[in-house]
């Protein structure tokens, strides 16, 4: 490579670096627990366990489930029922003051799926994990903060693009694995260089899907008021039913039309994730790469009768396969593991990133003072 | 960019491209078949996942624990 192109390269991965060094190592801090946050919650004690029952207990009626939910949250109303994904025998009712009420603000009633007996209204704001989690995703500034971390993500992404390129010209004479120890200097640069290329892939795809999480609330958005109000246009200017069909019946209905698929959640009626006058009922596949994506059925919520289902477009599907890549938590216990010591070493880079770029401007302006020294004339 | 006196010196021969990357591809291959594996399918799959991914993380470790210096 020309030595004109090495410096243009040199100084893209030198200031992409330095724009998003803090805040990736403030997002790889929160991540890192993270990581674990329902190990974590089961540790600190902070959700009750639902009890143990043999395997195959029948799920209790959701009308039942609905019904015990609201009695412990007077004057709310219903924006979603959701199965937890990695607790089948506990189901959550996302409540708030009024339906058109921010949902991100919600309280969450969990309760037994088999039995509708109630577990727990969890408080999640004094949350250790609540806290890392808002660090992590908006740095508690919302939508902005959100966008603001997706372009330091974009940053990182382009920074380690760009240590690629400048990798083969340090590597020309070196073997794989090589750390010279003249000086501490080359010694955290070849460590530098070594970390950084073995843990490219994932970082880059960490830090990309990382992005794309960032546009979560937009694609939500642009899906509502594309495709959801097309599956809802017939109903665009009815009110929310005064009385709901019953959502079990719903789930039933949305059962026998896709029967491969499993409920994760509904979205009542006037919520953001449905129309005025319908449930919609979003399945998921049951292998683990369909697990992943989602289809709604929508579901007249005055007759019970399915109204329209579709696929969802591609760029809602891409948030959603995106997700697990970014949390690491589709491979059970030792994918978690691996992601968090991929996680240190990706700590690692930025901290002898940082060191690296801090330790050459300190030689730099020694040489340059030691310069001026010389060529300065004598005074007698 | 100025480059150490080490990377310019004559006394090594220069690496090819193939003996510059051959590692970092094969490392890399590992991690995205890793990265997708988990996703298709659970059980074995799971397990090959992590090894795949964890071979970076191995391969830190072993060179910290053998150095190979110059």
């Amino acid at each position: 490579m020309q030595s004109r192109a090495l410096r243009k390269w040199s100084w893209v991965h030198k200031w992409t670096s330095l724009i998003c060094t803090v805040f990736m190592l403030m997002l790889c801090i929160t991540g890192l627990p993270l990581i674990f946050h329902h190990e974590i919650d089961h540790l600190l004690g902070a959700e009750v366990e639902p009890a143990t029952m043999p395997a195959g207990t029948p799920s209790a009626n959701l009308d039942r489930v609905l019904a015990a939910a609201m009695e412990k949250a007077p004057g709310k109303v219903p924006h979603f029922l959701i199965w937890d994904r990695d607790e089948p025998e506990v189901v959550m009712v996302s409540v708030g003051p009024t339906i058109d009420a921010d949902p991100s603000k919600n309280s969450l009633v969990r309760l037994d799926s088999r039995t509708a007996e109630f577990l727990d209204i969890p408080e999640f704001e004094g949350r250790l994990t609540y806290i890392l989690l808002k660090l992590h995703t908006d740095m508690f500034a919302g939508l902005p903060g959100k966008l603001f971390l997706g372009l330091m993500g974009i940053f990182f992404c382009i920074a380690i693009i760009s240590g690629l390129v400048l990798y083969p010209p340090w590597m020309r004479k070196l073997d794989f694995g090589t750390v010279r120890q003249k000086g501490r200097l080359l010694r955290w640069l070849d460590w530098h260089n070594m970390i950084g290329v073995v843990t490219i892939v994932w970082a880059l795809v960490v830090g990309f899907t990382g992005v794309i999480n960032t546009w979560a609330d937009l694609v939500i958005k642009i899906w509502q008021f594309g495709q959801l109000a097309e599956m809802t246009a017939a109903y665009k200017d009815a009110a929310v039913p005064d009385k709901l069909s019953s959502i079990q019946a719903a789930v039933d209905r949305a059962r026998k039309e896709m029967p491969n698929m499993t409920p994760l959640f509904v979205a009542f009626p006037g919520s953001i994730l449905s129309g005025k006058q319908h449930y919609a009922v979003f399945m998921r596949g049951e292998t683990p790469l369909t697990a992943r994506t989602l289809k709604p059925a929508i579901i007249d919520a005055s007759t019970g009768e399915l109204t329209d289902s579709r696929d969802l477009p591609w760029y809602v599907t891409t948030l959603l396969v995106s997700q697990p890549l970014h949390f690491g938590d589709y491979g059970g216990m030792p994918l978690k593991i691996v992601w968090a010591l991929l996680t240190l070493l990706t700590i690692v880079v930025l901290i002898t990133g940082l060191y690296l770029w801090w330790a050459r401007r300190r030689s730099r302006s020694i040489a340059r003072s030691a310069g001026r020294l010389q060529h300065s004339p004598q005074t007698t | 960019m100025t480059l150490p006196p080490e990377v310019h010196s004559t006394a090594r021969p220069r690496h090819s491209p193939f003996m510059i990357w051959r590692w970092p591809l094969l490392i890399g291959a590992a991690s995205g078949f890793g990265l997708v594996a988990a996703l298709v399918a659970d059980g074995v799959l799971d397990a090959v996942a992590a090894a795949s991914l964890a071979i970076p993380v191995f391969l830190v470790c072993w060179f910290y624990l053998c150095p190979r210096k110059r």
